[in-house]
């Protein structure tokens, strides 16, 4: 181009013609990238804003389906890039100096984080499909008519595929993320253990062999009842019912599980269950927690008898605990409806419980996705989806980085820096910081949701 | 030929200078490569000019189609097997008013000021030669041109679906992209349902939004970068102040609008379902979003538009202007509190009312700013030797024009009028005040007004000034009427009506003919300046640095660097009546190179 012809460069060969000074040449081109990192903390910004939302209404959603995600993945790929990230700085400071090699070491190895950031990120997203979670419409939470889709799921070690439809699928994995739940601090649901876990009992026999999950019970024979006493032990509404037992009718809170205290009868499986080292329940919440009060009507000792105020035992509701082999959609979405009603009306987490209701608007239970009313069901896979498009459009700007730190490394192999003219290692540096800082945000708002 | 062909000019202090090929930035270089891959801004923002012209055209051709129907349109012209009123005759207007939208709002409102004006006059206002960042204004102008080309596609599928469709349509049809009938604003859930092409149409605009982006980031970076020596923040001419606070919108509103494309790209590519009410999403999110971005943007277009105003009055009245620092800040007052009366878009979507009346206060305080403008645009003129020339004659049709289309914006403003007008002619009504009556007079009142800078001649005045009468009749004719209607009930995108909204949509059709002929006379005498009279360094006496150099520039901008003054004090350029324009006495130019060490 004949553009700079006309011109006499009073300056170095970098400085361009329409800038006086070097310095006014960087600090421009330093400014110019400010900027444009405003620019991409407004777009996550409005993806940022729509995972708020979505969040903040349904907060039992986000708690449940983050436990697909592989936090040790997430977690490595952010040490990964927190050091790749420190190479860079060191970059930096190494252009400055006019310390080439090093300069070049250190953005040799920022590009190798970028590249074991994206690995990871691979296997991730791999064994998310695996799991038939995918963006979009293959999800396996994807609000479908009936119970027609069948999905299939490999058996570990065996070459055999399992058919399972993906309401069963999905209550197996409900069953089990309820478990893992636990260990976060959140209770299940008693209304939904004595009743969900008995009828589902094909489900269950299903997982026999879905080690994918990881059910301690493989291979034993399976008790139910052992295993949902189990989850109560761990959650620490056994001590519930045993203070109910005791002062018949009180309030009582779910406080973690009995510490030194004998622990009441009902509990005695779980204690002897060799697979379940009790995982504490985190301090804290308890006094949130549901309250429950046994209805007289019904045998405390039975934990089928445990049911929330909302339900029998006020006669406000209908709903009762099926008869057994009777439970369906209409049921379920009738109880969640209920439950609802107790925390404070349908949906509205602000407005006061009706007359003679417990609180239970800061109840931190969890309802397994069965018992979830169908507008709860269908939005579980909108966590995925944002899950997606939020890691994949930071992995595409860790992908953009690392073409820009490319280019650095190639000027500088031919030794383009200096002291004095270095900022273009600035600059991407700037870029590649602020792709690990929005790695910073998303990681535990998606993974470590609690 | 005539004597205005000799190829003589004068420069600032009067005195002839013979033009030489080469010595400006038009001639500068020859080929057109030497266009196609220039960093000059002058050349970038020429081009720009042809490019947002020709979309200019493009919505204006939907615009005139779109009165057409409405001339036929009314309900007893409907009968049994009538073109009128038929699904083809409703789809032809939810395309036509969808793509005329689209296109006027995306190429040609938004890039309109900034991009044609700004990239020329910005660093001759600036002393400067270049912006900070040249290949990224070019690289800019090419995102521009990617959008467009997408945006074109979707336009020439839409006229192949439109004459091979139907019955017998080839097979290859299906993959042609099928125009759009969403309206601009794109709303959920419609978009994730019609059969037009939004996937296309998304990332036209996406790819637009990068070139805004780029220009904004250009802009700050060179207004920060890149004054010259005298000039602080407070002796910036005032159409620096409007573009930076365009910038600063465009560097925080546009990403916004980027996401929220990419997710309804998403959602019509994957079925996201993140604004899908069927898939659990919410489709109210996607207007915030939309509006969140959409609302700052009608600043980006009024911005731009108050600083060329600002300019063209102080100079044709010959007075310094009224009230500097109030017309600087309420520019960046604007683009602020832009960010936070979205929500006046949506009172009818189901908002909380007490967030409706947030917004709806909050709707209202924008216009402070706005009238402080007005205020100090007539404190300027008053007692000032007003020079009615073409420039001035659209500054002041911009003043009445954008006070009508402000205050019609305070009953939209007020939650229980805006219920009622909500969705009507009313509002169609006042956003065209606000974008045609407003930005696009500022817009030609700003070409008129540099065009003796950017291409080295004068425009005929006389056609000017018919011109100018016929726009701003033509104008008022289309668009006043639409108020009435508007309160009467007629609701906007219908492409019939009741027989009682007859009259007014004659009127408002009839209007937009005389608009569409006014602008062509202005096109014509912009074309027939070609062969004007040779313009003189300084036409009109302004003091702004791009005054400070010759018509045209050079390719360097300057012949020496220009030192920064008062950009509005005039009194030190005297009228010549030999070269009609203005010129300095030497001895008051603090750039004088002869008072200056030799560089
Ligand atoms: C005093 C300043 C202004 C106020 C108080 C105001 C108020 C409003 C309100 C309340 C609406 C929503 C009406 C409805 O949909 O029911 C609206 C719509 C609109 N305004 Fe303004 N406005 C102002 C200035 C502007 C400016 C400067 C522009 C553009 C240059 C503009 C462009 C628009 C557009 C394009 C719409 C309609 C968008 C659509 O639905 O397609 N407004 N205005
Ligand atoms: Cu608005």
């Amino acid at each position: 181009m004949s553009d700079h012809d006309t011109h006499d460069h009073h300056g170095p060969e970098y400085l361009a013609h329409h800038f006086d000074t070097p310095e006014q040449q960087f600090e421009s081109g330093k400014l110019g990238m400010w900027l444009f990192l405003v620019t991409e903390v407004m777009m996550f910004g409005g993806l940022f804003c729509a995972y708020a939302l979505y969040r903040a209404n349904h907060p039992d959603i986000f708690a449940y389906a983050h436990g697909f995600l592989d936090w040790k993945m997430g977690g490595i790929n952010t040490a990964i890039l927190l050091a790749s990230s420190f190479t860079m700085a060191l970059g930096v400071r190494a252009a400055q100096l006019g310390q080439q090699k090093f300069l070049i070491l250190m953005l040799v190895l920022t590009l190798a984080g970028g590249f074991g950031f994206l690995i990871i990120k691979y296997f991730e997203y791999t064994s998310k499909f695996a799991e038939n979670i995918w963006p979009g419409t293959q999800n396996l939470y994807y609000p479908t008519e009936g119970d027609q889709n069948t999905n299939t799921i490999v058996i570990k070690g065996q070459d055999e595929q399992l058919p399972i439809t993906r309401q069963a699928q999905l209550n197996a994995i409900a069953v089990v993320e309820a478990k893992k739940l636990m260990h976060h601090g959140y209770t299940p649901h008693p209304v939904q253990a004595s009743y969900d876990l008995y009828e589902k009992r094909g489900v269950f026999e299903a997982l026999h062999d879905y080690d994918d999950y990881n059910l301690k019970e493989k291979g034993k024979e399976t008790h139910y009842e052992h295993h949902i006493l189990h989850m109560f032990a761990e959650a620490g509404v056994a001590k519930a019912i045993a203070k109910m037992d005791g002062h018949g009718g009180d309030q009582a809170t779910d406080d973690g599980p009995p510490k030194g205290e004998d622990p009441p009868k009902d509990n005695a499986h779980a204690k002897d269950d060799p697979g379940h080292a009790e995982p504490k329940p985190k301090e804290g919440h308890s006094s949130d927690g549901p309250v429950y009060v046994a209805d007289p009507a019904i045998d405390t000792t039975s934990i089928a008898g445990l049911v929330p105020v909302s339900g029998i035992s006020a006669g406000a509701s209908n709903i009762k605990p099926p008869a057994s082999g009777k439970t369906g959609l209409v049921d379920s979405e009738a109880h969640a409806v209920a439950l609802a009603d107790a925390r404070g009306g349908h949906g509205d987490h602000h407005a006061a419980p009706p007359l003679g209701m417990p609180d239970l608007r800061h109840a931190k239970y969890y309802i397994p996705y069965e018992f979830q009313p169908k507008s709860v069901q269908d939005r579980i896979h909108l966590f995925f989806q944002i899950y997606f498009m939020a890691t994949g459009l930071h992995a595409l700007h860790v992908i953009i980085g690392m073409g820009c730190i490319t280019w650095v490394l190639g000027k500088a192999l031919t030794g383009a820096f200096s002291p004095e003219y270095n900022v273009p290692v600035d600059i991407v540096g700037l870029y590649w910081h602020i792709v690990d800082l929005i790695w910073i945000f998303l990681f535990p708002l998606l993974y470590l949701i609690h | 030929m005539s004597v205005a062909d000799r190829p003589i000019t004068t420069d600032i202090y009067g005195e002839e200078i013979e033009l030489k090929p080469g010595d400006n930035y038009i001639n500068h270089s020859k080929g057109i490569l030497s266009w196609a891959l220039t960093l000059d801004h002058k050349r970038i923002g020429l081009m720009y000019m042809v490019v947002v012209l020709a979309s200019f055209f493009l919505g204006g051709i939907f615009a005139i189609a779109l009165r057409t129907q409405l001339l036929f349109g009314k309900a007893s012209n409907i009968e049994d097997g009538s073109v009128i009123g038929s699904a083809m005759w409703n789809n032809l207007y939810n395309q036509a008013f969808t793509l005329h939208g689209a296109i006027m709002v995306f190429m040609f409102i938004i890039p309109a000021i900034p991009a044609i004006l700004g990239n020329v006059v910005l660093p001759l206002q600036l002393g400067a030669k270049d912006v900070a960042f040249p290949r990224l204004n070019l690289m800019s102008f090419y995102c521009w041109m990617g959008g467009g080309a997408l945006l074109g596609c979707l336009l020439i599928g839409a006229i192949m679906h439109l004459m091979m469709g139907g019955e017998n349509a080839p097979a290859f049809l299906s993959y042609i992209p099928n125009g759009l009938d969403t309206g601009w604003t794109f709303y959920t859930p419609y978009s994730i349902q019609t059969n037009t092409s939004v996937i296309f149409a998304t990332m036209g605009a996406f790819v637009l939004g990068f070139s805004s982006i780029l220009t904004g980031l250009n802009f700050i970076a060179t207004i920060h970068m890149l004054k010259p020596k005298g000039m602080g923040w407070f002796q910036m001419p005032l159409f620096l102040w409007a573009l930076y606070a365009t910038a600063v919108i465009q560097i925080l509103a546009t990403p916004v609008l980027a996401i929220t494309l990419l997710l309804l790209a998403a959602e019509n590519m994957l079925g996201i379902g993140i604004f899908d009410p069927k898939l659990g999403g919410d489709p109210v999110l996607f207007q915030h979003f939309f509006w969140f971005y959409s609302h700052p943007a009608v600043y980006i277009m009024i911005l731009p538009a108050l600083g060329v105003v600002s300019e063209i009055i102080s100079v044709f009245s010959r007075k310094h202007i009224f009230g500097y620092k109030f017309i600087a800040y309420s520019s960046l007052a604007i683009a602020l509190f832009g960010f936070i009366v979205w929500g006046h878009h949506m009172f009818t979507s189901g908002q909380s009312p007490m967030i409706n009346a947030l917004f709806s206060l909050l709707t209202m305080s924008v216009a402070i700013p706005s009238a402080i403008k007005v205020f100090n645009w007539l404190a300027t003129m008053w007692k000032g030797r007003i020079r009615l020339d073409t420039p001035m004659l659209y500054a002041m049709g911009f003043i009445w024009l954008f006070t009508i289309g402000g205050l019609t914006g305070l009953p939209l403003a007020a939650l229980s009028t805006d219920i009622y007008m909500h969705d009507t002619y009313f509002v169609v009504a006042h956003f065209h005040y606000v974008m045609v009556g407003s930005t696009l007079f500022a817009f030609l009142g700003g070409m008129y007004y540099w065009f003796p800078k950017m291409f080295g001649r004068m425009y005929n005045e006389k056609t000017g000034k018919w011109a100018w009468a016929v726009t701003f009749i033509g104008f008022n004719v289309t668009f006043f009427i639409q108020f009435i209607a508007g309160t009467q009930g007629m609701p906007r995108r219908y492409a019939t009506y009741l027989d009682q909204y007859t009259i007014y949509h004659h009127i408002s059709t009839g209007g937009s003919y005389i608009l569409t002929i006014g602008l062509f006379m202005v096109l014509a005498n912009w074309i027939m300046a070609k062969r004007g009279k040779r313009a003189p360094a300084n036409p009109w006496g302004g003091n702004q640095l791009e005054w400070h150099t010759n018509s045209p520039p050079p390719h360097e901008n300057f012949k020496y660097d220009p030192v920064g003054t008062d950009p509005y004090h005039y009194h030190d350029w005297k009228y010549d009546e030999k070269i009609d324009g203005y010129v300095l006495d030497p001895d008051h130019d603090p750039g004088n190179p002869k008072h200056k060490p030799a560089h």
